[in-house]
């Protein structure tokens, strides 16, 4: 066979998921969490305080099966998952429309510039009491605040995007006979697109702790409120259960949606910084 | 048009939309039908900040915000950064370590609030232990990263001149990862300054988090807009005047951050 | 070489977030099935005929004594007169909610009552 075609035969193949699995760094890794369970459980009796107060892994366990069968474990975790979903869903919807909207002067997106970066600046937690003055507690209070942690990131990373597009492109396109739409379509988003899914996962990010935090303080079913209900009726099993549930329930959020999608976009159309750098 | 002078029109006119918004504000409160308990009107906020300025709450709320802040930022990142390097230079450890690690920074800050109360009860302890163990699962997290992310061609070029353990780490380690720990700081401090308003709201006895929360109780929106303002006023100071510095002198300086 | 149909199909099912979304999907719809099944079982259409204005009095006999959640659920769908050891009393549910209820996995039985 000639080299050329050799080299046509030659097929690269990502591995697949149950080699990943067995890799060496997965096995060190859960060995990992092994161990921290083990210290954990092991230090209970070393410590000796009472179950309350440091509740031991096989507590943590028992009162996770516990929360099974009695069938509140799933429902707080469908009530979250469903506000998270909805609340993030209607939040990219506004805060992408809002900022492209406002971009579609550039004097326009120059000058509320600064007002945004304020209101940004103000945490989407601090927003939280003056939402529940306005709408009491509840639902509608959850989701608002889901929405607006949501919208500003994006609507502060668009406007930042369409800030940074170079004028000799929308010169150019303009010089060639565009509209105002035309440069919008051609120009300005997929210039701002990064920007704006970059925003999107931090705003996502937000958004989980803020769903925990209202959910805490405003709602009667969810995963923060398990939480928080854990530790009033002294079944700080619970609690602890309610924290592991979140953390997992991020991961696979982080790394089954979130992650890939920044991958498949953000990262194949040549901005790779990730995430994490920015705030 | 001077440069100079252009400066001055751009300064003035980043102060456009805040006066529009004002102005929407006072129109809103004072002719519109907006009850009191929704918009406070402009002056009414004025003589609350003026009232809160006398009788010494504002600044004993806003200090002692600042005050858990800086305790916690310092300790936090005091163990987590030589903790992270530690744990990072041996390479079976870091793996053993890393997944745990992750999964600690997905549960940072407000989850462990509930937990706290029931250790340290209401008040000061809760809220620090809250925020310091937000920065230091942030910084142990970044310190790894910037370790880890050192190439192994330049740890072995170290070693191939002849370096010998304290020496890699002045010469190789710690350059190497300063970067990602300097990012570090700034999304710590982000994370922790959310995690110090959310704590002070459910488990604080003072601060600006306990304030605007508390004037719920009593409707009294003015307090709480006014206490919304000063949270997006002192983090705009600290991120802009502080971090942001920074960044610019260190990292982006050394053109290893592209903007 | 155009890529097929085949490739592209592939491509796109191989992706972590859709096969996990699917997964995730098709294990819902298995349960929401087997849900409906053992809902019937436990309150069936005989004891469902019994309705008077739509309104079923039941008692809900569960595995556990019911917690603050299940009282919560409970007292939303009808009204709660009196629970003994594992099981609560309603009157005047509505004959969905009844169903609904039985449909729950941490529900032992739902069985009418001839109320008080």
């Amino acid at each position: 066979m000639s080299a050329d075609a050799a080299a046509v035969a030659i097929k690269v193949r990502r591995p697949w998921f149950g080699e990943r699995l067995l890799s060496g760094r997965v096995l060190k890794g859960a060995l990992g969490l092994l161990l921290v369970l083990v210290a954990w459980q092991v230090s209970v009796p070393l410590v000796g305080l009472p179950e309350y107060f440091y509740p031991s892994a096989l507590a943590v366990w028992r009162a996770f099966l516990e929360l099974i069968r009695k069938g509140i474990l799933p429902v707080y975790v469908a009530d979250s998952l469903g506000r998270y979903v909805t609340g993030v869903g209607l939040g990219t919807l506004i805060g992408v429309s809002l900022g492209l909207l406002i971009s579609l002067s550039r004097t326009t997106a120059r000058v509320l510039a600064p007002l945004v970066n304020f209101l940004y600046a103000i945490v989407e937690v601090a927003w939280i009491p003056l939402f529940v003055i306005w709408w009491g507690y509840g639902l509608k209070v959850i989701l608002v605040a889901l929405i607006y942690v949501v919208m500003f990131p994006i609507l502060y990373n668009t406007l930042v995007g369409i800030r940074t597009v170079p004028q000799v492109y929308i010169n150019a396109l303009r010089s060639l006979g565009g509209s105002r739409l035309q440069v919008i379509r051609e120009v300005l988003v997929p210039a701002a697109l990064p920007n704006i899914i970059t925003g999107f996962r931090v705003g996502a990010g937000f958004a989980f702790r803020g769903l925990i935090f209202s959910e805490m303080i405003a709602a009667k079913t969810g995963l923060g409120y398990l939480i928080f209900e854990g530790t009033a009726h002294h079944q700080t099993a619970r609690t602890i259960v309610g924290m592991i549930c979140m953390g997992v329930l991020w991961l696979l959020i982080d790394n089954v949606y979130l992650k890939p999608f920044e991958r498949a976009t953000v990262e194949r159309w040549g901005t790779v910084v990730a995430a994490e750098e920015r705030r | 048009m001077s440069s100079a002078s252009r400066r001055l029109v751009d300064d003035l006119s980043g102060a456009i939309p805040f006066v529009m918004a004002l102005a929407g504000w006072a129109l809103l409160s004072n002719y519109g039908n907006v009850p009191e308990y929704m918009l406070p009107p402009l002056g009414q906020m004025w003589m609350r900040f003026r009232e809160a300025l006398v009788d010494g709450s504002l600044l004993r709320h806003v200090s002692g915000s600042l005050y858990r802040l800086a305790i916690s930022f310092v300790i936090g990142n005091a163990i987590a950064i030589p903790l992270g390097i530690a744990i990072a230079m041996n390479r079976n450890v870091s793996d053993l370590l890393r997944p745990v690690l992750t999964f600690f920074q997905s549960i940072a800050g407000i989850a462990w609030v509930p937990l706290a109360v029931i250790w340290f009860g209401i008040g000061m302890g809760s809220v620090i232990f809250v925020i310091t163990n937000t920065i230091f699962f942030g910084a142990i997290y970044s310190t790894v990263i910037g370790v880890q992310m050192i190439p192994k061609t330049l740890h072995r070029a170290v070693l191939c001149h002849g370096a010998k353990g304290m020496q890699v780490f002045t010469e190789l380690i710690l350059p190497g990862a300063l970067v990602q720990i300097i990012l570090g700081l700034r999304t710590s401090m982000a994370y922790g300054w959310r995690a110090l308003v959310a704590g002070e709201m459910i488990a604080g006895s003072s601060g600006l988090g306990y304030m605007t929360i508390e004037a719920v109780q009593w409707y009294q929106t003015d307090t709480v807009i006014m206490g919304m303002i000063l949270i997006g006023l002192l983090w705009l100071m600290l991120d802009r005047l502080l971090f942001a510095p920074l960044e610019r002198h260190t990292v982006a300086r050394w053109g290893l951050l592209q903007r | 070489m155009r890529p097929m149909r085949g490739d592209r199909l592939r491509r796109i099912l191989g992706h972590r977030a859709v096969a996990v979304t699917l997964a995730l999907l098709v294990a819902w719809g298995a349960f929401s099935l087997w849900a409906d099944w053992a809902g019937a079982r436990k309150l069936t259409a005989v004891e469902l005929a019994s309705a008077r204005n739509g309104r079923i009095n039941v008692a809900v006999t569960l595995d556990f004594g019911p917690e603050a959640f299940h009282m919560m659920i409970l007292q939303s769908i009808g009204r709660l007169i009196e629970v003994k050891g594992d099981t609560a009393y309603l009157m005047d549910v509505p004959v969905d909610e009844a169903r609904s209820l039985a449909r729950r996995y941490w529900v032992r039985d739902v069985a009418p009552w001839q109320g008080r």
